[in-house]
């Protein structure tokens, strides 16, 4: 009940800002009022009024270079030395044990196994990625390439927790759900944020997008991209009772009937944006159904992201954060498609050509429309994977090693645009890549600079629950100040 | 070592053979199975003693006298004896397909004492290890880094100079006594906080789950602290407390404004006023089965869930909380997370609760049952019914504003047409002869199997054979006047496309026909394909309201192996879409079953009293 709000010294939004970002009249004067109404109400210890309109857009604690998200999840875990990170002497080295000791990850792993793909340098960076990502190596100007980051296990559900939400082992709100918790959203017509998978869940399942402590309301909104079918993707989006003219005047009648229940007893908040409720759910109804047909998007643009689920699900995504969606998240697949155990050279090869033109297509799209700058992308996985090769366990029937394990002592992301230097790369592994030498970045640091990059000191943007203030770097993280256009 | 093992074997088998005679006969034997030749590797071991336990084990009395094996079957047959396993160590020796088996009928045994209605109830049970032991700090939570054992014992601040490490066992009964003792100061305040909180909506203490230094002062202290010394007084007893609380004249205040008050007191600290409060989600869906006659009030019992239709009629609090996956119906009504404590629930207004409300099968199945119960929908004139259902869900009359709206709401709907919800895909079967340009006599497919379309519950059928249709394609039916046909319905003029591709994966046979056929334009391509898939691509047609596009498949010449796929999609060109309307149907994505009956104009008005503000917050 208790809550806290985190923006103590926020400006206000003019009722014309507030129009325009949400594009939708007589519900944005309404919550103009609540919003109104908040500043009166900010030191009540109930919250309340920010309970009524928990979606409502709110400004960080200071001046913001992104206002919207995209994680590009992929889930499993790819391999560094093999996309972002790579190590000539780790070729060199290719079946022959390496110098240094393989570190201790999941499974037993053996010599070196040096990358199946080539490197090529791209762009005016000259920075070198693998051939299984050429679209998105096209885009490497506007990217920065993290090669030293660290997590703390080599496990899938600690480091996706980890990765998710800060802690790998207790339940705690995902990053999605603090970014909605401090900013709302720009379209009260769409939830604010969206987690899309195909075929189903990854592992760990809903609790990579929950909401944790904070209210239910902040809990990423599942989509299963694989269906097209609006109905399929959200619950109670499509009414099959009455027409929509009917409904029209179903709402009209509530209206009224709401209005007369709130003149009798005095103007209430709660009430008018119960009222308001009914409003936003009807215009829900057709802004969903826009939002994810891509079949409006020209033949260009369809054509530009290319075939397959990702594709359609990217340009969804593109669809959403043009209409204000505050944090998308899109993982690669069900289950955790990139855990490459064994296989890596024809599975790596495969997963990156699922999604890579979907990808570019995806920065270049939102910088031929002006908004990469204010949009942070995040790739990666939960970790990377060892450059040693992965021993056969005994029993499994696999008989040559083919594979990398789990590695979280070093292992490479990439973020860009929303505020971060484009054809840079950050830090370094060792000569074999498997550990983090220079510039270290943990999943700790990294939340640090993205709610930097939202306009929030993690330090000082908690919420009180269990009568402790909770952030989402808990007592660590560090902003890496270096990346920061 | 296998290398060594000729040798070894060598020397204990002349050991052996030197070694006083073992006694027992069956010993013996297999004594001198070893001595005899010396075995060159453990197999060879392995195989003598096993040659010697099978014609010991088949040993019959009266085939041979031979004593040693005779005592060689006694050996065998006790229960103590070489081959005999205890019954728990039996599924270490299964296969992998036995114990595959094995554990789905242990996984079925567990179900049927989880679900079967006659399986005895089942409590949790927590029991002390054998070996007990001091917890060990885990710093910063975590497993991996371990500070200093911690004896078992309760809380510092609350145990006064000299505590004691818990003396009974594991330590729980100590703790439990901790708890409700007398002599500590937060049990009973917390619990009437929460009480009070439930009753009034807002906590004495601001945070119910915190009382420590970060917390806000009690409102009202001394109320916190009678409260609290009451319902020790009252035994603990939880019942007492709500009389105490619900039989004051604080909590018999109406919700409405009074300007003297509100001068005085704006934030209602003193409570002159109720809180209007809005039903939470499990009095709500109570709420609404109450209202639709359909509440099922009895007590106890198994969960069950409360999405899956047909729904449950049983009360909210019985619904199934499934932890990992937490319907989100339940997220979107502020339901308290399964995974963390929770001090009090949130009340927040988001668009998800008015989208369950406006559409979700529940609700209207619940708005259904209301406008059909007998004591309501009996006859009257307008006014009388109307006061009716005021009276059923408001517990007031209606006014004559209220009659007003009702009488015109219920005017507007009754002008409504079929046309104000078209149904654009149809299932069914029709006749085409080979030079005809009209489908003749459509007739939609009477059978639902909860997935496909059928010509009738049989499957095949005497007459439509094999025909049916499912999402991706179906089967072609046994003549031109039995040909299968997805319809779809022009819902308003258009100029379309149409992609797709005719697919039959059989080398048998001779394959399928499809043709496209438009109700004014004739046919509009025809297709074949067999062991083989065809694009039916149609770059423009200009469709009018109300016209029928139909994808017709028949057998060609010969009727068996004629399964096919075909999913069309039909692509809006112009007009270009406003927002909201569709510009794309998909034959697989919108494939769905025999359409809900529509709300009669009575039905949607009482939907709508449903979803009022005056019928969810208590005043």
């Amino acid at each position: 009940m208790s809550h806290h709000t985190p923006r103590p010294d926020q400006g206000s939004l003019t009722r014309r800002e507030l129009l325009t970002r949400s594009g939708m009249g007589f519900g944005a004067l309404a919550l103009g009022g609540i919003l109104a109404d908040q500043g009166l109400l900010t030191n009540t210890a109930k919250g309340a009024v920010d309970s009524i309109s928990p979606l409502a857009p709110r400004l960080p604690q200071f001046a913001p270079k992104a206002k919207r998200v995209i994680h590009l999840f992929m889930n499993g875990g790819p391999s560094q030395v093999d996309t972002f990170d790579p190590k000539p002497a780790l070729t060199k080295f290719s079946g022959k044990p390496m110098p240094s000791t393989n570190l201790a990850t999941e499974r037993k792993t053996g010599a070196a196994l040096g990358s199946p793909f080539s490197f090529k340098k791209y762009g005016q960076s000259g920075i070198e990625v693998s051939d299984i990502f050429p679209h998105v190596g096209e885009c490497i100007d506007d990217i920065c390439v993290i090669r030293s980051m660290q997590a703390d296990v080599p496990n899938h559900e600690p480091s996706l927790m980890l990765m998710n939400c800060g802690d790998a082992r207790q339940a705690r709100p995902s990053v999605g759900s603090w970014a909605l918790y401090g900013l709302g959203t720009e379209n009260q017509n769409l939830p604010g944020f969206m987690v899309m998978c195909p075929g189903g869940y990854p592992i760990a399942e809903s609790q990579n997008w929950q909401a944790g402590f904070l209210p239910g309301v902040y809990q990423g909104t599942y989509l299963d991209t694989q269906n097209t079918d609006i109905e399929k993707l959200i619950q109670n989006i499509k009414n099959n009772y009455v027409s929509n003219k009917s409904q029209r005047e179903q709402l009209d009648l509530l209206l009224e009937l709401n209005r007369d229940h709130i003149e009798r007893r005095g103007q209430e908040a709660e009430l008018e944006a119960r009222i308001q409720s009914f409003e936003l759910a009807y215009r829900m109804q057709s802004e969903a159904g826009d939002a994810f047909d891509v079949s409006r998007e020209p033949e260009h643009i369809r054509e530009m992201y290319g075939p397959g689920v990702h594709a359609r699900q990217l340009l969804i995504a593109r669809r959403l954060l043009e209409r204000g969606v505050r944090y998308i998240q899109v993982w690669h697949g069900q289950g955790q498609p990139w855990d490459n155990h064994v296989n890596i050279e024809p599975e790596h090869r495969k997963l990156a050509k699922q999604c890579d033109q979907g990808i570019g297509a995806l920065l270049k799209d939102l910088k031929q429309r002006g908004m990469l700058e204010d949009t942070l992308v995040i790739w990666g996985g939960e970790f990377g994977r060892t450059p040693s090769v992965e021993l056969p366990m005994p029993g499994t029937g696999v008989k040559a090693p083919t594979g990398r394990d789990h590695n979280h002592y070093g292992f490479s992301m990439w973020l860009a645009g929303g505020g971060v230097k484009g054809g840079h790369v950050h830090g370094a592994t060792d000569d074999f890549g498997f550990q983090a030498v220079e510039g270290k970045v943990h999943v700790h640091d990294l939340h640090a600079t993205i709610l930097h990059l939202l306009g929030f000191n993690h330090e000082t943007f908690t919420y009180r629950y269990a009568g402790r203030d909770f952030r989402l770097t808990d007592v660590h993280g560090r902003v890496v100040s270096e990346i920061l256009a | 070592p296998a290398a060594e093992f000729e040798a070894k074997s060598t020397e204990l088998a002349k050991t052996l053979a030197t070694s006083e005679p073992n006694p027992a006969p069956f010993a013996a034997l297999l004594v001198k199975a070893i001595a005899d030749a010396p075995p060159k590797s453990m197999r060879e071991v392995v195989e003598r003693y096993g040659d010697l336990l099978t014609r010991a084990g088949s040993f019959k009395v009266e085939d041979s006298a031979d004593p040693a094996l005779a005592e060689g079957r006694r050996w065998i047959d006790q229960p103590q004896g070489p081959i005999a396993i205890p019954a728990v160590e039996t599924t270490r020796l299964f296969n992998r397909a036995d114990r595959t088996t094995w554990k789905e009928k242990q996984n079925q045994l567990a179900a049927l004492d989880v679900t079967h209605p006659g399986a005895p109830g089942r409590a949790m049970v927590l029991n002390d290890k054998p070996q007990l032991y001091n917890p060990q700090v885990f710093v910063r939570g975590n497993p991996g880094r371990r500070g200093e054992a911690i004896p078992r014992r309760f809380l510092k601040v609350l145990s006064g100079p000299d505590r004691a490490p818990f003396s009974h066992g594991g330590g729980r009964l100590d703790l439990a006594n901790a708890i409700v003792s007398e002599t500590n100061p937060l049990t009973a305040r917390v619990m009437v906080n929460r009480i009070w909180m439930h009753h009034f909506g807002t906590p004495l203490v601001a945070t119910p789950s915190d009382f420590g230094l970060r917390s806000e002062e009690p409102t009202h202290s001394d109320l916190l602290d009678w409260l609290a010394a009451q319902f020790i007084k009252g035994n603990w007893s939880i019942k007492n407390m709500h009389r105490l609380m619900m039989l004051s004249a604080a909590y018999q205040q109406r919700s409405d404004d009074r300007p003297e008050c509100l001068a005085v007191d704006p934030e209602n600290l003193l409570v002159w006023k109720q809180t209007r409060h809005r039903l939470e989600f499990e009095a709500m869906r109570d709420a609404f089965l109450a209202v639709s006659g359909k509440l099922d009030p009895e007590m106890g019992g198994r969960p069950v869930p409360l999405t899956n239709e047909p729904f449950s009629t049983r009360r909210t609090i019985y619904g199934f909380i499934d932890r990992q996956e937490l319907p989100s119906v339940f997220r979107a009504f502020d339901f308290a997370s399964p995974d963390a404590s929770s001090p009090g629930r949130h009340v927040t207004v988001v668009p998800q609760q008015a989208l369950f409300l406006m559409n979700s099968p529940f609700v209207v199945e619940q708005a259904r049952g209301l406008a059909a119960l007998p004591t309501l929908a009996a006859d009257g004139d307008l006014k009388t019914r109307v006061d009716r259902l005021y009276q059923h869900l408001f517990g007031r009359p209606a006014e004559p504003h209220d009659v007003a709206a009702a009488s015109r709401f219920l005017e507007l709907r009754a002008g409504e047409t079929a046309a104000d919800r078209p149904v654009v895909w149809r299932y069914g079967y029709g006749r085409l002869e080979e030079s005809a340009s009209q489908v003749e006599n459509f007739q939609g497919f009477p059978h639902w199997t909860g997935s496909a379309w059928q010509f009738s519950e049989k499957l095949p059928d005497p007459v439509g054979s094999y025909m049916h249709l499912l999402d991706n394609g179906g089967h072609v039916g046994p003549d031109l006047s039995h040909t299968v046909i997805l319809r779809w319905t022009a819902p308003r003029d258009a100029l379309i496309a149409i992609e797709g591709e005719l697919g039959h994966t059989q080398p048998k046979g001779d394959g399928v026909r499809g043709r496209i056929v438009a109700s004014s334009g004739g046919v509009l391509g025809v297709w074949t394909a067999h062991n083989a898939k065809t694009p039916t691509p149609l770059e423009r047609y200009a469709a009018r309201a109300g016209e029928t596009i139909d994808f017709v498949v028949d057998c060609r010449a010969e009727q068996s192996f004629d399964s096919f796929t075909w999913t069309p999609v039909v692509r809006l060109i112009d007009p270009s879409p406003t927002a909201g309307s569709t510009s794309r149907w998909d034959a697989k994505g919108d494939f769905h079953g025999p359409m809900p009956a529509p709300l009669t104009p009575w039905e949607s008005y009482v939907q709508v009293l449903m979803l009022t503000n005056e019928f969810v917050y208590v005043d």
